[in-house]
């Protein structure tokens, strides 16, 4: 057997060749592909890290001296290593995420509502492309600590704190409605930002003590602490979500999870057979529990009293859920602990609105746009610009609508109005499923280009130093006037 | 105790942390220094074996940001502690901490043994975690 000087070089060369394959990776990407600008550190902080990692395996001739020093080592090695199979994991999928394959209008309308919110004015996301038909939370809150873990072995440098990361279905990265969850994945973020497992961790422990519904032996508490915070964050993430997008990101969820299938011919529920659907696991609440909370809260953010109009299963759905009381809801495991989690609801939406305080209300933009939008969806015009149609057929100026507002319109028109387009298009059938699917991915195309067009009309008044925070108040005419005017002064300075 | 394996970057996270500390406590041995590393290591390893210990409440009496912030991480610190069977396992850890440096070092051994416990078994769970199907 070689000396123990010689293993670990041997080691510590086998790590460095791996490490040098996924630095290679970032350096050799397509130089045809276009990266969004978060990608693009996420890129340049991998290949610094790299650096420093080959950088940490070479010194060990100049840094190692005893036994005890190469025995140490070679866990140091083990540990890189462990940390790098981890951070592997979403180098690949970031690079295959270049723009042509992102819903990348949809993305820039939720990081620009998202950055309404002071503390993430400036909050960027990696998206990366993950093989599991599911949005990953990437495990937002424990990327960052991770990376910088790994970077602490080397020296290396820290993760930039204002970025996070984000994993959508590859084969989803360029439809929209389906990437409406997306948002629940920022929410993971704030969640770990703010700390907030730890409150809830230290409130559920407490209250759960508190009821005498656990034994203190010392793993109980924990434990069950442990799964009513998870719990909190998702529902925290659920109502995050909707707070920044609207009814779509319901919508979203009730269509890839199929909630619809528990709705029976007279439009209710039958919780007997349906009674899995009710009950909590050990890392999430049941769809019904999350989706009734949904509307709890697109209730008091003044979208539901339109939603409940809209003529879709998915409203009837929603209807048919709002009825189950929390008696309803189960948690075979320890039902007592489900009582305390269901009593602290109301704390999590407290935190919530304490954070998206300065969210402004997105709801009213909707409710008055919507009649104007429906019919370019109709007749498969582009809603970029909007020209209303006012009262005794004079024409109101025209404005520009906002992703959000962009974005559910489509959305309800696609759940409720499809018929509407599918009737004016030569050759397609009302009843056969692949018009309507077909049909519904060019609703999403212009719906999606629109929100381009609304991008790049902010930027260039951006580029001509115009203040853009007018954008979403006051009525839409005054906030047209206020656009016409900025597009006006734009157009002198150029003069 | 058969255990359920649990999400893997929980067991990956202390494992780092416990080989962050080992590094910390080689370089105490070695020339009697403390760093800010060591003493954060120690002191949230201490605070959480008293809870573990006594019982009850257990994240209202850790600060954020801990390494034993999870259950999976909970349960494995359990498991070093009930596996190294060391009397006054956490004196000899607060002797360090608060202890001259000769007393630091002659406990040093105890230390190392536990954060090299600690990060054996979590890197043990991470690789098995992380070859799971999920």
């Amino acid at each position: 057997m070689p000396q123990l000087k010689a293993q670990v070089r041997h080691d510590a060369a086998s790590l460095l060749g791996f490490v040098d394959s996924i630095a290679r990776l970032c350096e050799q990407r397509n130089p045809a592909a276009a990266y969004l600008p978060s990608t693009e550190r996420f890129i340049e902080y991998i290949a610094a890290l790299a650096s420093q990692t080959k950088a940490h395996l070479r010194s060990y001739r100049d840094t190692l001296t005893d036994t005890s020093d190469f025995v140490d080592f070679r866990r140091d090695i083990a540990a890189l290593r462990a940390g790098w199979r981890w951070l592997h994991t979403f180098i690949k999928p970031a690079l295959d995420a270049d723009t042509l394959n992102l819903p990348a209008a949809l993305l820039h309308g939720m990081l620009n509502r998202l950055h309404q919110i002071p503390k993430y004015s400036k909050t960027d996301f990696v998206i990366y492309h993950t093989d599991v038909f599911n949005y990953l939370q990437v495990q937002l809150t424990k990327f960052m600590p991770m990376a910088n873990k790994v970077a602490a072995l080397v020296q290396g440098p820290a993760f930039p704190p204002d970025l996070g990361l984000i994993g959508i279905p590859y084969s989803q990265s360029s439809t929209l409605f389906v990437n409406c969850l997306i948002p629940h994945e920022m929410g993971h973020f704030v969640f770990g930002d703010q700390n907030l497992r730890s409150k809830f961790l230290k409130l559920f422990e407490r209250e759960l003590l508190k009821s005498r519904a656990i034994s203190d032996d010392a793993l109980e508490p924990s434990r069950y602490s442990d799964i009513l915070s998870k719990w909190a964050e998702e529902l925290f993430c659920d109502l995050f979500a909707i707070r920044l997008l609207g009814p779509c990101y319901t919508f979203a969820y009730v269509e890839l999870y199929d909630i619809c299938k528990v709705l029976n011919p007279n439009g209710g529920i039958d919780r007997q057979e349906w009674a899995q659907e009710l009950e909590f696991n050990d890392f999430y609440p049941p769809d019904l529990f999350r989706i009734r909370a949904h509307v709890q809260l697109l209730d008091s953010d003044g979208w539901w009293s339109e939603v409940r109009k809209v003529d879709s299963h998915y409203v009837s759905c929603l209807a048919a859920i709002t009825k189950l009381g929390d008696r309803s809801f189960v948690y075979p495991t320890h039902n007592a602990a489900l009582r305390i989690f269901l009593r602290h609801v109301r704390t999590i939406q407290d935190e919530l609105d304490s954070l998206t305080e300065d969210l402004k209300p997105a709801f009213q933009f909707w409710q008055a746009h919507y009649g104007d939008i429906e019919p370019y969806l109709q007749y498969g015009v582009v809603p970029s610009s909007i020209r209303p149609r006012g009262r005794s057929s004079r024409t109101l100026p025209e404005y520009y609508p906002d992703p959000i507002t962009l974005i559910n319109a489509a959305y309800r028109f696609y759940i409720e109005s499809l018929d509407l387009l599918l009737s004016k298009i030569k050759g397609a059938k009302l009843d056969r499923v692949e018009h309507r699917s077909s049909w519904a991915s060019k609703l999403q195309s212009w719906t999606s280009k629109a929100m381009e067009d609304f991008t790049f009309r902010e930027e260039a008044l951006r580029t001509n130093g115009s203040n853009l925070k007018t954008r979403y108040t006051g009525t839409p005419k005054v906030a047209h006037k206020q656009s016409k005017k900025l597009s006006d002064n734009a157009s002198a300075k150029r003069k | 105790m058969a255990t359920t394996l649990g999400d893997p970057t929980n067991y990956l996270s202390l494992a780092l942390d416990a080989r962050k500390a080992v590094i910390a406590l080689r370089y105490f041995s070695k020339t009697g220094k403390k760093s800010k590393e060591l003493n954060d290591s120690l002191q949230d390893a201490v605070e959480s074996l008293n809870a573990l210990q006594a019982g009850g409440a257990l994240f209202s009496r850790l600060h954020a940001p801990s390494s034993y912030e999870s259950y999976e991480q909970i349960q494995t610190l359990q498991e070093v502690r009930q596996s190294m069977k060391e009397a006054q396992l956490v004196a000899k850890l607060r002797s360090i901490l608060s202890g001259s440096q000769g007393e630091g070092k002659k406990v040093a051994g105890v230390a190392v043994r536990f954060f090299a416990q600690l990060e054996n078994r979590a890197m043990q769970r991470f690789n098995q975690a992380s070859s799971l199907p999920r």
